[in-house]
């Protein structure tokens, strides 16, 4: 049998699937050609489904931490009796915010709502901030055209020119690469703009090896040429465009020799890119989510999208900002990045401790203090910034749950391990931050082993702890498949044009999509016009109100290589890379570094070295690799501390300049020669 | 990657035991160089080498799709065949003993399916289809041996597409040379630390068939209850290495094709006919065996020129040369034993040769090692002392031992990743 579904997980692509069951087990993934923007069908990890179902190294019954440190099983009663008692006992003695809350983005969906729901009821916890990916560049879009939404991902193929500025599709969003081969094809243009040469650079015609952390001078820079050489749309800036003069001034220091220096590139290479990007159209700027992960990164990607603006390259087909596509989450009424500002929720959750500082934030908290730690959707101790610290917070609590399929480095910390159902277990509706799609991830399967779906361990928690039977009827569906699917089918209300049943047969587009976002000319600033100067840029982040470049100032001098943390294709942020379909390809966590800097040190390719900061250090075998800019080194994103090596080892918890994002990319580190003696 | 995996789903295979691989051009990045990739299982040749080459006949061709398939239960695990496809496409699993590869997933075919791979491949890289390979198509960078008629065309991504112009003020001057000093080099597919069976089995071979050649010809003493022994233990020696033992019979099945078939067979016939003419002391049964040994190094030898060798020389250890040594060393015809031990030391520096050119000194002290026996053993024997002549023997079968494992050491098979490795050492000239 054969069932259509979507992949949950936090990502681009968001892939409209085909799974294939036999004997109630997943035995294959196919594409599904009715989403447009994925036909092809998914990635690697896509395809690792059919031995993430299956894998014997699921969590399938509740684990209690025993006293020689490992993990017994126990019964759902045991477990969630004791869940109960700790639940009350802390709620009595310290509060409902001696508990903290945490849940991340590891599966999508409309239920999750209610996790929110059940801790409401409990009386409201401790919860996090901000958010780890990419916060400040859709603060620094929203601040600029009003909202996060760009054309529809094959819109892509009309664009004359692509800069793929800090963004890696190949390894990132695999599917986006169709849409470039097609422009590419009809004679566009691909130019990428990154530290790196990534998989996505084989196809450019130039690759613009800049130095990280200075993208927002070379923007400008190109603004300036722009503006001298009179490459800009007037008619477009006239009619839509706030600040322009002031922003037009304020690029004059940034003359060519002087962001040469900064980005360490030619100045013929900026003359050259700005005479493309002025004279080809229409223009589509890709920026990536790496670049605004920087302690700099909102103005970064404000300066980045000034070259959009100017030239008026925005509202039309083949002209846009892709930075981030909200078009499909219809059903929130607070969007991001909003959503992740202190103050937007009920007032039982105004308690809040930062994503990107998280540690920190935990051990400082008083009156009270966290004695109890709930986390699902999420791995904090692999993901989140300055991971010593962030352990050390979490073993100064007194309990701890995680909600997980795997055993990965926060559930192995936990005192209780519940086992969460997979996506392929429970039904739930899912939007794409990429492509336009409203999805069903459909329910295929009974959940295996003793498995239960955190909506149902919330239910039984909410009868258990006595709260009102109205109250948990109004918030908490029951755990039938019926009352998900009446749970999500009152979501669908508003929206008379979805449903669920076609939902169950592929992807549907809301009457609202916009298939060429902002080609109205609405903008809702402000000042209803993009805003270059944007004063809520200073009243909201204390920045200046026009885009303008901060050179990052934290660099220690004793740690010269520069660490940079992208994302690969084998994993999507922590997830995947247990699996041995990925584990083939990619055993352990590697630093790649150029050969040069190695070699300064007396290091050959493939030798293990310690790496080391002020955060920690680990020993992790070094890969050479020509295509990195001499003085980075790279690991990527998600290694679990038990698979190596994990970045957040050395990054340090503090937050981009706006949207409560988190400066991953501010990292140095150096490397030595590792004697196994 | 995608290719890979949606192949070793659908075909159940265990991770690192792919059938489809992705060989990757220019791994290290050296700036000057493109970047690219070659997803390859199976090509289904037209002139399959492993079909042709295989003993057992394990491998045919699906009648409605001209795919080649394997079939396990008739593979003996010899791994000829791994040696015999430039492509790398047949695998050996050492837990199963026998041989697996891609089946152009005819199953999927049948019902209008594409194959695995190409379903998988989420930007639709790889298709699958009816198409006429035109030969403008057939020189591919890298992408080795279009003579055997591979079904498979590669369509370039585009005319223009070149590696990107990069700019970095910081960037170094590194050269290609030194970028591939820098990579990990490809592992080569024939390893003398696995192959020392063969290197035994060989030189008993044709040291066996030498000796008899010796009695047959010239009367020199040889008992049966040497030869019969030496003969079964050598020819058990050589089913060591089968990862299917008890079926070492099917080995003789393809002796219209395959030299490995005609090796045994006329193996066979050599230890059966020479032990059957040592009982029976009728000559003419001993000229049979004598043939059938000849026959035996002939196919030998002919077996293993489907290996490569950086030197296109005849080698000095071929199992027929040392078969005439032995035979000539046992008969004492003086001047053609001057000769062959000459003409051998001959081969062998002309081989090394290409080594020295290239500055490879590293094997310098074997190669004198090796090539004293031939020298001292003309010396001496020319010198004409009767005592040492058991120590000449010695000595040159100790040569012959160090010959005969370079052979096996100096081979290698042609693969994808070594024909991309080699590419880019083009880049260095």
């Amino acid at each position: 049998m054969r069932y259509s579904t979507a992949c949950p997980r936090n990502c681009y692509s968001t892939c409209s699937l085909k799974v294939r069951i036999a004997e109630g087990k997943i035995i294959g993934i196919d594409p599904h050609t009715d989403n447009l923007a994925t036909s092809e069908g998914p990635c690697i990890k896509g395809l690792a489904y059919v031995e993430r179902a299956n894998s014997p190294d699921r969590l399938l019954y509740p684990l209690k931490r025993d006293i020689k440190g490992g993990f017994t099983r126990i019964s759902w009663d045991e477990a969630l009796d004791m869940i109960k008692d700790k639940l009350q006992f802390y709620h009595k003695e310290f509060g409902p915010h001696s508990i903290l809350f945490y849940a991340s983005s590891g599966m999508s969906g409309l239920l999750n709502g209610v996790s929110t729901a059940f801790w409401k009821l409990f009386g409201g916890t401790t919860t996090t901030y901000g958010n780890l990916c990419w916060p400040a560049g859709l603060e620094a879009t929203r601040l600029t055209l009003g909202e996060n939404k760009h054309n529809a991902p094959w819109d892509l193929e009309n664009a004359k020119l692509i800069l793929l500025w800090g963004k890696n599709p190949a390894e990132s969003n695999i599917q986006e690469v169709i849409h470039i081969e097609k422009s590419l094809n009809a004679g566009g243009k691909l130019v990428v703009i990154d530290p790196r040469r990534t998989p996505s650079a084989e196809r450019a015609e130039i690759l613009v090896q800049i130095k990280p952390g200075s993208d927002a001078a070379l923007a400008l820079g190109i603004a300036r040429e722009l503006i001298k050489n009179d490459w800009i749309d007037k008619e477009f800036i006239d009619k839509h465009v706030h600040g322009f003069e002031e922003f037009a001034k304020s690029v004059e220091e940034y003359s060519l020799d002087k962001v040469s220096e900064l980005c360490r590139i030619p100045q013929e290479g900026i003359k050259k890119l700005a005479h493309s990007i002025g004279t080809i159209k229409p223009l589509t700027i890709i920026p990536g989510y790496g670049m605004q992960r920087y302690a700099n990164g909102g103005q970064t990607i404000r300066c980045l999208l000034a070259l959009s603006v100017i030239t008026g390259n925005i509202g039309k087909p083949g002209a846009c900002w892709h930075y981030a596509n909200l078009q499909s989450y219809i059903f929130d009424e607070v969007k991001e990045p909003e959503s992740y500002y202190p103050g937007v929720e009920d007032a039982c959750f105004r308690r809040k401790v930062s994503m990107a500082k998280l540690g920190n934030d935990i051990l400082e908290l008083k009156d009270p203090e966290i004695k109890m730690i709930w986390v699902e959707r999420g791995n904090p101790l692999t993901q989140n910034p300055e991971s010593k610290t962030n352990l050390k917070a979490f073993r100064k609590a007194e309990f701890r749950v995680v909600v997980e399929q795997f055993m990965t480095d926060t559930a192995i910390e936990a005192d209780l391990i519940l086992p969460a159902k997979n996506m392929f277990e429970q039904s739930d509706i899912i939007g794409s931050y990429w492509n336009p799609y409203i999805q069903l991830k459909q329910k295929v399967l009974e959940p295996a082993g003793e498995v239960k779906p955190e909506t149902e361990i919330y239910y039984l928690l909410a009868h258990r702890l006595g709260f009102d039977p109205t109250d948990i009827k109004k918030s908490i569906p029951e755990p039938t498949d019926e009352a998900i699917d009446n749970y999500l089918q009152r979501f669908l209300e508003q929206f008379p044009e979805l449903s669920l049943d076609e939902l169950r047969i592929g992807p549907q587009i809301a009457k609202c999509h916009e298939e060429i976002a902002f080609a109205d000319g609405i903008f809702p600033t402000p000042s209803g016009k993009i805003e270059l100067l944007s004063n809520e840029a200073s009243t909201r982040w204390g920045v200046q109100a026009l885009p303008g470049f901060e050179p990052l100032t934290d660099h220690p001098k004793n740690y010269p290589l520069q660490l940079l943390s992208p994302n690969s294709k084998n994993r999507i942020h922590s997830q995947f890379g247990n699996l041995q379909t990925i584990r083939q390809f990619e055993p352990e966590a590697l630093l790649s570094i150029h050969p040069e800097d190695a070699k300064e040190r007396g290091i050959s390719n493939n030798e293990s070295v310690e790496a080391y900061n002020d955060q920690g250090k680990s020993i992790i075998k070094v890969q050479y690799d020509l295509g990195i800019r001499k003085g980075c080194v790279v690991l990527t994103n998600g290694h679990w501390h038990s698979n190596g090596a994990s970045a957040n080892t050395f990054t340090k918890g503090r937050e981009t300049d706006m949207g409560h994002g988190t400066a991953f990319h501010d990292t140095w580190l150096e490397i030595k020669r590792h004697s196994n003696g | 990657m995608a290719c890979v995996v949606g192949c070793s789903i659908e075909n159940g295979t265990l991770p690192k035991m792919n059938w489809r691989e992705v060989n990757t051009f220019n791994q290290i990045k050296h700036p000057d160089l493109p970047v690219f990739h070659f997803s390859l299982a199976c090509n289904h040749c037209e002139e399959a080498p492993c079909m042709h080459n295989c003993p057992a006949l394990a491998y045919t061709r699906d009648e409605k799709t001209g795919a080649i398939i394997h079939h396990a239960e008739a593979c003996i695990g010899c791994k000829l065949c791994t040696w015999a496809c430039p492509y790398d496409a047949p695998k050996f699993n050492e837990a199963t003993g026998v041989i697996e590869k891609c089946t152009f997933c005819i199953d999927r075919i049948d019902i209008g399916q594409k194959p695995a791979c190409a379903d998988a491949c989420p930007i639709g890289a790889l298709d699958f289809g009816l198409e006429n390979i035109p030969d403008s198509d057939i020189i591919v960078p890298g992408f080795v041996n279009r003579s055997i008629r591979p079904s498979i065309r590669i369509v370039p991504l585009r005319e223009n597409s070149t590696s990107p112009e990069i700019w970095n003020l910081d960037a170094t001057d590194t050269t290609v040379e030194e970028a591939i000093n820098m990579s990990p080099k490809p592992v080569s597919k024939v390893q003398l630390s696995k192959e020392w069976v063969l290197v035994v089995f060989t030189l008993a071979t044709a040291c066996l068939v030498g000796w008899l050649g010796a009695n047959v010809i010239d009367g020199i003493p040889i008992k049966l209850q040497w030869f019969l022994p030496i003969g079964l233990i050598t020819m058990l020696l050589s089913s060591v290495h089968l990862g299917k033992k008890l079926r070492a019979w099917r080995s003789i099945l393809n002796i219209r094709r395959s030299w490995l078939s005609r090796e045994i067979v006329s193996f066979v016939g050599f230890l059966g006919l020479g032990s059957l003419y040592l009982a029976l002391d009728i000559a003419v049964l001993g000229y049979i065996a004598l043939v059938s040994g000849i026959l035996t190094l002939i196919s030998m030898d002919m077996l293993y020129r489907l290996l490569e060798r950086k030197e296109k020389r005849i080698h000095s250890a071929l199992t027929i040369l040392t078969g005439i040594m032995v035979f000539i060393y046992l008969t004492q015809y003086v001047v053609l034993f001057g000769f062959i031990l000459s003409l051998k030391l001959a081969l062998y520096i002309s081989r090394k040769e290409i080594y020295i050119k290239q500055k490879q000194f590293r094997h310098l002290i074997i190669s004198i090692v090796r090539i004293s026996p031939l020298i001292i053993a003309l010396i001496m024997w020319f010198s004409n002392h009767e005592t040492t002549r058991w120590f000449i023997l010695i000595i040159l079968l100790f040569g012959e031992l160090i010959d005969r494992s370079e052979f096996y050491h100096e081979a290698e098979v042609v693969t994808p990743k070594k024909g991309l490795s080699e590419l880019m050492e083009k880049y260095t000239q």
